[in-house]
């Protein structure tokens, strides 16, 4: 990982090779202490990305805690040494994949996002409203492979090479979707930023 | 939101924050609970294993002294069934020479033909 990708990871507060932290004997072997601590770091990245797959908080959650699931019982299977982070954030990916099969989860289906803090003026609170509805609507005319590259890059700070070992494509991939993600959203949300100031 | 450079290799921090803001469910620690208690009730296969593994050689030599001690049993059983016999019991004839001319019923004609086979 590039010097600036740590930096960055380190100002905003993000974990940073979580698995470094934790004994990876301990992990392999099914240490449900130094699981539960990568859980409580990981949680929400996966609750992020799950919700870029099924775009619904309820299911993303079901999918989260199936994929952290299915990484427990199978980590056995882990090789420690493989990074744990992209290995864990695959099995939640395939749980989400998985579980919009099961459910027939409509790409249209989308929960009204309600996290704007009741603290804002009235005219903030209606203007971040509308910012997330643009971002909703341009998220939705990429793919999900670089939905999920744009946001693991910008959004959660990992690296070009985590995120194709993550998507199982080549990283010259992920540079590519990373680079139109971004095209498309700046697309559809620098109109309405300089609208709003 | 910065220029767009098709060569950027950092993450925009400002794009980054929107998305997290957009994604970001509430009260992750609430969730995270949940999880835990799932992961609780759940045995990772690898224990699992070691389990099998750790018990199966106790187990092995427990089944093997069981299936002894079943023979040891079975085979004292049949011993106590059937009466010992002596060497020169056991190879001596049923029926002598004497105990045939004697006899008041005349022998059958397997005993008179083995009697005739067994004569140098």
């Amino acid at each position: 990982m590039c010097c600036r990708a740590i930096a960055w990871r380190e100002r905003n507060n993000l974990s940073l090779h979580v698995a470094n932290e934790e004994p990876i004997d301990r992990l392999a072997a099914g240490d449900p202490d130094a699981f539960g601590r990568l859980v409580a770091e990981l949680v929400p990245t996966a609750r992020r990305l799950a919700r870029l797959v099924l775009h619904n908080e309820s299911d993303a959650d079901d999918a989260v805690q199936d994929g952290f699931l299915a990484a427990w019982r199978n980590i056995a299977r882990y090789d420690p040494s493989r990074p744990f982070r992209p290995w864990l954030m695959r099995i939640v990916l395939n749980a989400a994949r998985d579980l919009r099969r099961r459910r027939h989860v409509r790409e249209t289906e989308s929960l009204p996002f309600d996290a704007v803090s009741s603290t804002t003026a009235p005219e903030r609170e209606a203007a971040r409203a509308l910012l997330r509805e643009r971002l909703d609507e341009a998220l939705k005319t990429l793919s999900e492979r670089a939905r999920l590259a744009v946001t693991l890059f910008d959004a959660e700070g990992y690296s070009h090479a985590e995120i194709a070992e993550l998507l199982a494509v080549p990283e010259g991939t992920v540079r590519s979707d990373v680079f139109h993600a971004r095209r498309a959203l700046r697309h559809h949300l620098i109109p309405f930023l300089e609208e709003v100031g | 939101m910065r220029q767009l450079d098709p060569f950027e290799s950092a993450p925009d921090p400002a794009l980054g924050r929107l998305l997290r803001e957009h994604l970001d469910p509430d009260d992750h620690e609430a969730f995270v609970t949940r999880v835990l208690a799932a992961i609780g009730a759940a045995h990772p296969v690898a224990g699992y294993w070691e389990f099998v593994v750790r018990w199966s050689r106790p187990g092995i030599a427990a089944a093997v002294l069981l299936a002894a001690g079943l023979a040891l049993g079975v085979g004292s059983a049949f011993r106590e069934e059937t009466e010992p016999v002596s060497l020169a019991e056991a190879i001596s004839p049923a029926e002598t020479a004497a105990d045939v001319l004697t006899a008041q019923a005349p022998p059958g004609a397997a005993l008179a033909l083995t009697s005739m086979l067994e004569q140098p």
